[in-house]
């Protein structure tokens, strides 16, 4: 690849080295932020500098408006932290009117994450956010409990994940995203499931199932009593999850779970990523996301390589 | 929608750090220029160790601002109790030792307002540090404020010499009677209340709704700060919901929860106090 040096080093974030491509998307660079941490992006406004992101997941949007958990809802653990949010959002028709329009107008892809309680409710979120401008992707939160399965995630089981992704795919043209949830025994079948379903991609993992109780009220802290551990605790299981769906599905990966620098990016990027989402981690240090494009670039130009020559890497031989 | 783009994540210098109490410190630091809005009722979210244990940063309350020892520019000093392992780390940091802050965060106390009426800021523990600030304030603007101020014990009072400073004499009260007079702060407040005050309150939660509960049968206006577990301190993580009192007073999303970081820390009582009508 022949590039004009000077030229590079002034817009590094939007170097050659490191676009890359998923679900029919061409990303400016590998690193997205992940769903629920960056909230609809202009939160983060003036920290943030958005321009040098690959992307911006949101925070999950439902058809209506969900009140989400009672307080308290968060609570820090060993290099990570529990949260138990409940998927609050002001609902799609609120989301479409107060945020999409300045999420569109920045230069990341705008992957928009959905959630359900029901099949109906994410067909119902798909197709009225399909007739929006300003959104490249829809990621679908298949973690969401399924109101008619008692509750049950419907990540966790492959027909009910499947049959999310098929509704919601007849419904809209966007690319799909389907956002994995590490708490199952074998997320390779989950993978394999959505992909014979016909999501353009996976994203994975979201956060692991946990608890902490309060030793002085001796009760658990949260009031959900269970919440998702994040941050860099959950690393070493994230990137084993994303090297198996690698191995086992053909559509790209965006691959996150504690991720802090690019050395851990690069990690995901070598297990067979093609993308990466920083998320915890942007509460420590908003900056984070940059600091990791901004590494990666590093790394590719002092190995004289770039992103896409380095998905899946560490696999040795063809994929 | 609007935002407020004044936040920045800034590295300042420690310029003192003093042991107020056998478990309060005193941390001043650089006011970096970028923080000159920063006004009383907002807090800034201290990243308390480099490595990633603790992992969250901390939110702390601005105590106060003053001119820099050194002639150039302001300092901020945030006044905290050593409760756990990330207070324990900000104690180790030394004068000189820089910090990473995010600030100015969050929605601070009604001042100057539109009215005349009389201020009254009454603080409990580790919630008269922020009214000092606020104090600050009304004193610059030509206003005395009442203050009571409620400790546990002597040993545990701060912000009185800040007060004598600025010309405020506070009624104090302590559990045990050790200093100012014995019992809870909330018992010395006039029954009832004077119509023309205004009431801007920081501390324990049961006190907060003392004292918001006093304030109403007053018809006075009155102004509580809240905590919260926090993640980002912006809004962003949902994380700091607290359940809002009046739901249909929110926007069409009907949302049940204010955030405390963002719509607060600061609010006026009957957003966050349910009463009985
Ligand atoms: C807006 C705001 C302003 C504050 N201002 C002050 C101040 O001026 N002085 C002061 O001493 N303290 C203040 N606090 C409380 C202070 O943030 C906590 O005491 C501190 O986070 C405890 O950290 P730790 O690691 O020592 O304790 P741990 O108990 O070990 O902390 C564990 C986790 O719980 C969180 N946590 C524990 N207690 C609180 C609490 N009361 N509020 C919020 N999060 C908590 C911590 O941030 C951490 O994530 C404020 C809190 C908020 C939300
Ligand atoms: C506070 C919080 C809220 C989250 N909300 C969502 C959400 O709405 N939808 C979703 O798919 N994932 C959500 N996640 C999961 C993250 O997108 C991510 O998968 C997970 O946190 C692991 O990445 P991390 O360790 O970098 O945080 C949330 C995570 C956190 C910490
Ligand atoms: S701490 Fe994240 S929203 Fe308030």
């Amino acid at each position: 690849m022949t590039v004009d040096v000077d030229d590079e080093e002034k817009t590094w974030w939007r170097s050659p080295l490191l676009r890359t491509s998923l679900a029919g998307l061409t990303l400016q660079n590998p690193v997205l932020a992940a769903s629920g941490t960056f909230g609809y992006g202009i939160e983060y406004g003036g920290l943030v500098d958005v321009t040098k992101l690959g992307g911006i997941c949101t925070k999950g949007v439902s058809i209506d408006p969900w009140p989400g958990n009672r307080p308290p809802r968060l609570a820090e653990t060993p290099a990570g932290m529990l949260n138990a949010i409940g998927l609050q959002n002001p609902g799609a028709a609120a989301f479409a009117e107060d945020y999409l329009s300045w999420l569109a107008e920045q230069t990341p892809a705008v992957v928009v994450n959905i959630v359900g309680r029901t099949i109906e409710e994410y067909s119902a979120v798909a197709a009225f956010l399909d007739r929006k401008a300003g959104i490249d992707a829809l990621e679908i939160n298949i973690s969401c409990p399924n109101i008619k399965k008692g509750g049950l995630s419907f990540g966790t089981d492959p027909q009910a994940a499947a049959a999310v992704v098929k509704a919601v795919r007849r419904v809209t043209s966007l690319p799909l995203i389907a956002k994995l949830t590490p708490n199952v025994t074998d997320i390779t079948q989950i993978a394999c499931a959505v992909e014979a379903a016909g999501a353009d991609a996976v994203s994975l993992i979201n956060t692991i199932t946990g608890m902490i109780i309060d030793v002085n009220r001796r009760r658990p802290l949260l009031a959900n009593v269970f919440g998702g551990l994040s941050g860099p605790a959950i690393m070493p299981v994230a990137l084993r999850m994303v090297w198996q769906v690698y191995e086992a599905v053909k559509i790209p990966i965006i691959g996150m779970g504690g991720i802090t620098s690019a050395h851990d990016a690069l990690q995901f990027i070598m297990a067979g990523a093609r993308a990466v989402a920083v998320g915890s981690a942007t509460f420590r240090r908003p900056d984070t996301m940059v600091e990791v494009v901004r590494g990666l670039y590093d790394y590719c130009r002092e190995q004289r390589t770039s992103i896409a020559a380095l998905v899946g890497v560490a696999h040795g031989g063809a994929h | 929608m609007c935002q407020d783009d004044n936040k920045r994540q800034f590295i300042t210098r420690i310029t003192s750090h003093r042991q107020l109490t056998r478990d309060i410190w005193e941390l001043r630091c650089d006011l970096p220029s970028g923080m000159l809005s920063a006004s009383p009722g907002q807090f800034v979210m201290i990243e308390v160790s480099p490595s990633l244990q603790p992992f969250l940063r901390r939110p702390f309350s601005i105590a106060y601002r003053q001119p820099a020892p050194s002639g150039k520019g302001e300092e901020f000093a945030v006044i905290y109790r050593v409760v756990g392992e990330g207070t324990r780390r900000l104690k180790s940091l030394s004068p000189g030792d820089e910090v990473n802050i995010i600030g100015p965060l969050g929605r601070g106390f009604t001042w100057p307002r539109r009215d005349d009426r009389r201020p009254v800021l009454i603080g409990g523990g580790l919630g008269v540090p922020p009214l000092l600030f606020l104090a600050q304030r009304m004193v610059a603007s030509g206003v005395v404020p009442q203050f009571f101020a409620g400790f546990t014990r002597a040993d545990q009072a701060v912000g009185l010499d800040m007060l004598s400073e600025l010309g405020v004499v506070p009624v104090v009260a302590t559990d045990d009677g050790s200093l100012g007079r014995r019992g809870l702060v909330t018992e010395l407040l006039p029954d009832p209340p004077p119509g023309d005050l205004c009431v801007y309150s920081c501390g324990p939660l049961p006190m907060l709704q003392a004292v918001a509960s006093w304030c109403r049968t007053g018809r006075i206006p009155c102004e509580v700060s809240l905590e919260n577990r926090m993640a980002c301190g912006v809004g962003a993580c949902l994380g700091c919901a607290w359940p809002a009192a009046v739901p249909e007073s929110h926007d069409r999303d009907s949302r049940r929860y204010v955030l405390i970081c963002k719509d607060g820390p600061v609010f006026a009582a009957e957003e966050v106090f349910a009463f009985d009508r």
